[in-house]
């Protein structure tokens, strides 16, 4: 070993005894509290930023539909729109159980969310 | 609850998937280091448990950015770092200049320590030292702490300090000379 890697043992020597400050008790909470505030902030932007990006997305392709329809005159389709007069009473049932399976599907969807989020958040 | 069992890469991806809970384990990890470097750079326990705080919030909302060219552990210390260091000249450190001439060669290190056990003697050196730390500027303090007490290499401190590898080099030098003239200094006035 020459003088200066002696001299270099006995400098890390030295300051590895040096008094060392803890943070306080309540430091890690404190944090903890900052960064879940952070997180749930962090959350709803990220939230926000995807129903902006839909509702943009949303707007661009009704305007390209409606431009479409409008300058292109494409596709040219007339549409029938049903006349509940013309529903024979016999289908209706089967549009109810459609219309229940939708909501019923929507509502476990929402439910599930709800778990998930609970679950990872806590 | 205190949990150390995995790498950081691992509780990086936790916390990238949204388990915030994980961020726990790395303040377990480097909260302590972290806090007594920046307690030494800005000289306040107030300070650097605030500024502490705001290094690991900046950690948490860059986690994303963070590429892992360099280990967590350097990246870390390199906001904790910029963090304290622009604290302190925002804060306008006043020390003491050092005349150019008091960090001449005619102050060798090796006469600083002595080779006899004398528990005395070392406790006294460990307290000149502490005081000579307090007269450096905030960067350079942080410096050769990083360097002697968290034992960074010099090419780590290149990437924390954002100097080149040769600039690092010849500051250390001229940190540790700067500390010889400062103990000495404090030597001889205790003689007097």
């Amino acid at each position: 070993m020459n003088n200066n890697e002696i001299n270099n043992e006995r400098w890390k020597d030295l300051f590895s005894q040096l008094p060392e400050e803890k943070p306080s008790e309540l430091f890690r909470s404190h944090m903890m509290e900052k960064i879940r505030r952070e997180a749930a902030c962090a959350h709803r932007r990220n939230e926000r930023m995807a129903w902006a990006a839909v509702s943009f997305a949303s707007v661009v392709l009704i305007v390209i539909a409606v431009a479409t329809f409008i300058f292109m005159k494409t596709p040219k389709i007339t549409i029938d729109f049903p006349s509940f007069a013309l529903l024979r009473f016999s289908t209706l049932p089967l549009y109810l159980f459609i219309g229940a399976i939708a909501l019923f599907l929507l509502i476990l969807d929402n439910q599930i969310r709800k778990n998930y989020r609970k679950r990872h958040s806590s | 609850m205190k949990m150390e069992l995995y790498s950081d890469a691992y509780y990086i991806s936790r916390i990238k998937e949204g388990d915030a809970e994980c961020f726990g384990c790395l303040l377990d990890r480097y909260s302590r280091r972290i806090f007594a470097l920046i307690v030494r750079i800005v000289e306040n326990r107030e300070d650097a448990e605030e500024i502490t705080q705001d290094v690991f919030l900046k950690v948490f909302k860059t986690l994303a950015s963070f590429k892992a060219e360099c280990s967590f552990s350097t990246w870390i210390y390199r906001i904790a770092w910029n963090t304290a260091v622009s604290e302190t000249r925002r804060k306008k450190d006043n020390f003491l200049p050092l005349e150019e001439n008091l960090t001449s060669d005619d102050a060798p290190e090796s006469s600083l320590f002595s080779d006899d056990d004398d528990a005395e003697k070392h406790h006294r050196q460990l307290e000149l030292l502490d005081k000579a730390l307090t007269q450096l500027p905030a960067d350079e303090r942080a410096m050769i702490l990083l360097f002697y007490k968290d034992e960074k290499t010099i090419e780590e401190l290149a990437i924390i300090t954002g100097l080149t590898e040769a600039n690092v080099k010849v500051k250390l030098f001229r940190i540790r000379k700067r500390l010889s003239v400062l103990i000495r200094n404090m030597e001889e006035k205790d003689n007097e």
